[in-house]
């Protein structure tokens, strides 16, 4: 535990000090893959004051390794805090992303598989099922007590035209120590740099280090009941600034977009990417 | 591959999907809640063990007198247990033929379906429960059997048990209860009651048809030691717990048959999801649809979340109602409702009136002790119910005049004033009976006779932060007379399964009981209710308010039926 926490602050430190190129999403993934040997170092923060229940902090670090060209594994930490209540480490998700065609074409296909090891989770990384406002008013003494290991997979479906990508994901989870049906999840995220050339002069604030966009993302119910019925969605604009040589920030507000929803999500990303980080040591 | 996906891309669903999709989400109207998830849990081999004891019809003393053998049936059964009287009559009793057992003040299913009885939380059907012999003059139990379901809920604050708080543990009420008066054992007797209590225990060999359904037919002295190959991991209690009931002290075996019990009894709450939040009755389908919220928020007391919900319910523009397409009852007759009548209820119930000068405010302050999502604070409280029985006996002032002694006089003269006990085997108990016309030195005190009672040491300390918490006047007799008639709060949940309800079951509807509450803090306004509740300030009721409060106590409503 102490390890992870210095682990997570080492990183949540370094993180400040580099650059990387990225897209303005939180929680929809595009068919981009992280450059092999590359690792980006990423701090997502996410703030939200439910209606009815107590506002919370929640913080995942991410570390996203390009292994191959078509395969990256990423590993997150997350935890949160919630205001009258308690800080906690809510635990971790190790994920890998295949990418089974390598030429761009009109559809990109990314297959996504992911393990998650989670209790108290508010990171919001993805919304499957029937998940709503009601979990988030539970104390996080009383939901440390279900500890959720889930396996999750994704299709992700990405596009660029013009500048222009386009991202779909179709999310299915499945909860691996209790009897529960699969759950089903979608995200949408569009996108495009404000500038798709780069100026001649070498400025921090040039439109085209600012990238924007919008996602839409929600549950769609389980195996038992699929559809929209008793799901949560939510719906906002993102820009992301990519310093040069330096660091990407990136920020969405996410409106929920009905009552089961929470009324307004703020997202904030700090990401790096450390350039050949292993392949660099090892010659 | 790559010519599959040449041509998907070309497919127009394809290139328009996205679009699809963004309408479809669009769509995704009002967002009806979900329901909360409901888990079965597993559960621990005491529970299964202690349902079994308490189904146990072997421990009381007619057994002992009549038993040919520990595994014999007997030739004939108790009287007691063969009829179970209800208000419409007696019912035939589900243990006729055998003698008295836990289960038979506290039913469940026994009676599921019969006209004029039904599914039961724990509890009989009758004002005060018959015991098995005449002793100390009572040929019943002092008080209501309380239910039991929901009575172990964890709360804030510490646990008493009965209504006068006798017990902070279950496992001291199942010991008591096992080797004492409603079992046939006379206060001087828990010698007998042990020694014969272990040679069941010991003897047992599971041979009876209550041991095959429980425990698979193994008997206790296998299940207690633990070591057989034939236990199931569902009966296989811990380690640290086992015993050989051969060679263990009569102590030990009543102390782990008293733990399984209470296993058990913590295990018996009303429907509740994997996080805590209740979900069956009417009114939970009713927070849960409008998004409101079930519980107190982390670092929230339930008092302000009771504050909090009075506020939300009564800004709720546009509510929505619980009709039977959301759930219905199998067990009750009425509609599975939540409706305006019912939230009209429920503001009363929260609304705390701020100078209660008459009964015109539509102000029950009910919350203040029967406080959601529980509805019970746990502790107690002088209702009035004790003066209204008294007075009704005696005429009117008459329980104000009523003389109760000093806490010196009391412990002094412990045989006149307090309860039989095996230190005080010939106490009178007068201030725990019910009020007759021939003794009127008889009444109910309730906490009185167990606060600050030498012989009863182990509750003492909770009861002391209870009675003399924060803004109690202690300052006479250590706040003895601030107990005076105080009883334990019922909880609300399916109360409908518990009537007659108050402690000496003096009412049959919940019509009857608000009408008692427009009576009795009338009382407390006119000066005329003795050791009246701070909480009767804020009780502002008149006739007007019965309906809707009634059709709210109703739609705390379940189906409980033990499953």
């Amino acid at each position: 535990m102490k390890f992870l926490l210095t682990l997570y602050l080492f990183a949540t430190f370094f993180v400040g000090l580099g650059s990387a190129q990225e897209r303005p999403y939180f929680v929809t993934y595009s068919s981009d893959m992280e450059e092999p040997g590359n690792l980006e170092v990423s701090v997502k923060t996410l703030q939200a004051s439910p209606k009815f229940a107590n506002s919370f902090v929640s913080q995942t670090l991410e570390l996203e390794y390009g292994a191959t060209a078509w395969w990256t594994s990423e590993v997150y930490l997350s935890g949160q805090g919630t205001s009258s209540d308690s800080t906690i480490f809510t635990g971790y998700r190790w994920e890998n992303r295949f990418r089974p065609l390598f030429r761009e074409h009109f559809i990109n296909p990314v297959l996504y598989i992911e393990y998650e090891n989670l209790s108290a989770d508010r990171s919001l990384l993805e919304i499957v099922g029937n998940d709503s406002i009601a979990d988030l008013r539970i104390p996080n003494g009383v939901a440390r007590r279900d500890i959720e290991r889930e396996l999750e997979l994704k299709l992700i479906l990405g596009s660029d035209f013009r500048g222009w990508n386009v991202s779909e994901n179709f999310i299915a989870e499945k909860n691996l120590i209790e009897p529960e049906p699969w759950e089903f999840g979608y995200a949408l995220g569009v996108s495009r740099p404000l500038q798709l050339a780069a100026g001649r002069k070498d400025c921090v604030f040039c439109r085209e280090n600012f990238s924007v966009g919008a996602e839409l993302y929600g549950g769609l119910g389980t195996l038992d009941s699929f559809g929209l019925k008793a799901t949560s969605h939510y719906a906002g604009p993102a820009v992301a600034f990519n310093i040069p040589r330096g660091p990407t920030i990136s920020f969405s507000p996410n409106f929920g977009l009905n009552d089961n929803s929470v009324g307004v999500i703020y997202r904030f990303n700090i990401s790096y990417e450390f350039q050949q980080i292993f392949r660099r040591h090892s010659r | 591959m790559i010519r599959f996906m040449a041509l998907l891309q070309n497919l127009p669903v394809v290139r328009l999907s996205p679009c699809f999709l963004l309408i479809f989400t669009l769509s995704c109207g009002a967002g009806d809640a979900p329901p909360f998830p409901s888990e079965a849990e597993s559960t621990p081999a005491e529970d299964s063990i202690g349902e079994r004891l308490f189904l146990d019809t072997r421990f009381a003393q007619y057994f002992a007198a009549h038993m040919t053998g520990v595994n014999a049936p007997l030739a004939v059964g108790d009287p007691v247990v063969a009829t179970v009287p209800t208000p419409n009559g007696p019912l035939p009793g589900p243990f006729a033929g055998q003698s008295i057992n836990c289960r038979s003040c506290h039913f469940v299913t026994e009676f599921q379906g019969v006209s004029g009885a039904g599914n039961r939380t724990y509890s009989d059907f009758t004002t005060r429960s018959p015991i098995p012999l005449v002793m100390n003059g009572f040929t019943e139990t002092p008080r209501n059997s309380m239910h039991m379901v929901g009575s172990l809920q964890p709360h804030p604050g510490p646990t008493f048990l009965h209504s006068d708080g006798e017990f902070s543990s279950p496992a001291d009420l199942v010991a008591a209860t096992l080797t004492g008066r409603n079992f046939g054992w006379a206060p001087d007797q828990y010698q007998q009651a042990l020694a014969h209590f272990a040679a069941i225990i010991r003897g047992d060999d599971g041979s009876s048809q209550l041991a095959k359904d429980r425990t698979n037919g193994l008997s206790y002295s296998t299940l207690f030691l633990g070591k057989d190959s034939s236990i199931t991991s569902d009966l296989l209690i811990p380690a640290a717990d086992r015993i050989d009931v051969q060679s263990a002290s009569n102590e030990q075996i009543l102390a782990l048959v008293s733990k399984c019990i209470a296993t058990y009894m913590g295990d018996l709450l009303f429907q509740q999801d994997e996080f805590g939040r209740y979900i069956g009755s009417p009114y939970d389908v009713f927070l849960r649809i409008n998004h409101l919220p079930v519980q107190p928020n982390a670092g929230e007391s339930i008092a302000q979340y009771n504050q909090r919900l009075y506020k939300i319910v009564v800004g709720l523009s546009n509510p929505k109602f619980v009709d039977g397409t959301m759930g219905n009852f199998r067990y009750h007759a009425q509609p599975f409702q939540f409706g305006p009548t019912e939230l009209a209820g429920l503001k009363i119930f929260l609304k705390a009136a701020a100078v209660a000068q008459d009964g015109s405010q539509h102000a029950g302050n009910c919350a203040s002790c029967h406080p959601a999502p529980d509805f019970s604070d746990f502790s107690f409280h002088n209702t009035g119910i004790s003066q209204d029985e008294y007075d009704a006996v005696h005429g009117a002032g008459a329980f104000a005049n009523l003389a109760i002694p000093s806490l010196a006089e009391r412990n002094q003269n412990y045989d006149l004033y307090l309860p039989v006990t095996a230190n005080h085997p010939n106490a009178s108990e007068r201030f725990r009976r019910a009020a007759t016309a021939a003794n009127p030195e008889y009444a109910d005190l309730g906490l009185w006779n167990v606060y600050l009672n030498p012989d009863i040491p182990k509750p003492q300390a909770s009861l002391k932060s209870i009675v003399c918490g924060a803004g109690k006047d202690c300052s006479v007799d250590n706040g003895l007379p601030n107990t005076i008639a105080q009883f334990k709060t019922s909880v609300l949940r399916d109360l409908e399964d518990s009537q007659p309800y108050f402690h000496n079951g003096s009412t049959l509807t919940f019509g009857d009981v608000v009408r008692f509450y427009i009576r009795s803090s009338q009382l407390a306004r006119m000066g005329l209710l003795r050791n009246p509740p701070s909480e009767f300030k804020g009780m502002s009721l008149s006739d007007s308010d019965i309906d809707a409060l009634v059709a709210f106590l109703k739609s705390l409503t379940e189906d409980y039926d033990d499953a």
